[in-house]
């Protein structure tokens, strides 16, 4: 008898961990709440690092000028988004501490004994991640909103140029 | 049993049958008049690039009746999460399955492709899962079956050639238990 247990889970993880899955004539993104944020920016103006969130989960990746990405969540009812411009200091931050990391880890691999404090302070570091992400851009440019069922979510983002001669970012949630 | 199976089933109990009376209840936000159908999908992948359009795009909107769920139920439910970050210079693809550990049976869920310094955390129940991570120019996949209980935070990270693992609290005592292809975390 089919586990009722099971059977969310499995619909729960369907949504949370893939958009579509190739299941016989079944589409799972049909079931999945979307977000597809675009770069409006023409190609080679530059990319945007953008975070999406949901209410079970967040993304954060980089979006190339003139693409755009879709994010789904299975049946979450709020997001938001955030854009920052690599000269963010936040992302700054946060860049330089995923490369220590990597490289961390990195040594790890090939040091036969590794001192106790140091595999401690790598396994920390691995924990904190999310910690780390959640601190990204909270001086950048931000919306947000509820989810609707059956409708995607369409935003952009696109960098514009001041008369100082700086560029930020413009962020629309439609 | 197959996966087939259950989102049938799941899309059954979206059509009103027997709402789980533990799990989050699933119910139909609009009331199909026939048995819903379902386009085949796509090869699967978490987040989908396209080339841009040259206009700001209006939102998309299909005709199929979707499902819905009690927000509090699932809150209640997704107690545990998995965190996903690529610090390899390629691409990364993470083939995700869940263990029903009463018949032993895997269950495909499908597929992320991270690209470098991509993250991404999601919410989970607690269970029983096998991730399979790939990523270009490494011939044999590392692969990790590991049981996530309630309140777990578990974190992998894609360096080259390895793939690290953590888990929120857990102090580990040497090295092997960094690494999925070592830790005691993955059944393997």
């Amino acid at each position: 008898m089919l586990s009722t247990k099971l059977l969310v889970a499995v619909a729960v993880l369907i949504g949370v961990f893939a958009e579509q899955c190739d299941i016989k004539d079944l589409g799972i993104a049909d079931f999945a709440d979307k977000v597809t944020v675009t770069n409006l920016n023409a190609p080679g103006e530059g990319e945007g690092w953008v975070a999406v969130k949901t209410n079970h989960g967040k993304i954060s990746m980089i979006l190339p000028a003139g693409k755009s990405r879709t994010v789904a969540a299975f049946a979450a009812t709020t997001y938001s988004i955030v854009v920052v411009g690599h000269d963010d200091d936040s992302l700054r931050r946060y860049t330089e501490r995923l490369y220590e990391l990597r490289d961390r880890l990195q040594e790890l691999t090939i040091t036969p004994e590794a001192s106790p404090d140091a595999i401690l302070s790598a396994a920390a570091d691995l924990a904190l991640l999310e910690t780390s992400l959640a601190q990204i851009g909270q001086g950048g440019q931000s919306c947000g909103g509820k989810l609707v069922t059956d409708v995607t979510v369409q935003a952009t983002i696109k960098s514009v140029a001041s008369d100082g001669g700086t560029s930020f970012w413009v962020l629309d949630c439609g | 049993m197959g996966l087939g199976i259950l989102i049938a089933a799941s899309i059954a109990a979206c059509g009103g049958a027997a709402a789980p009376s533990v799990a989050p209840s699933v119910v139909v936000a609009t009331p199909p008049s026939a048995a819903p159908t379902f386009a085949p999908a796509s090869p699967a992948s978490a987040a989908t690039e396209s080339i841009a359009p040259t206009a700001t795009p209006a939102p998309s909107r299909s005709h199929r009746p979707l499902p819905s769920i009690d927000q509090t139920e699932l809150d209640a439910y997704l107690t545990s999460s998995i965190t996903l970050l690529d610090l390899a210079e390629g691409d990364l693809s993470v083939v995700v399955a869940y263990l029903d550990t009463t018949s032993g049976e895997a269950i495909d869920l499908g597929t992320y492709d991270l690209s470098s310094n991509e993250q991404r955390t999601d919410q989970v129940p607690p269970g029983t899962f096998k991730l399979e991570f790939r990523t270009p120019g490494t011939a044999k996949p590392q692969a990790c079956t590991i049981e996530i209980g309630d309140k777990d935070a578990i974190t992998f990270v894609a360096i080259e050639g390895a793939v690290a693992i953590g888990k929120a609290g857990s102090k580990p005592a040497a090295i092997k238990e960094l690494f999925v292809a070592t830790s005691s975390l993955c059944g393997h």
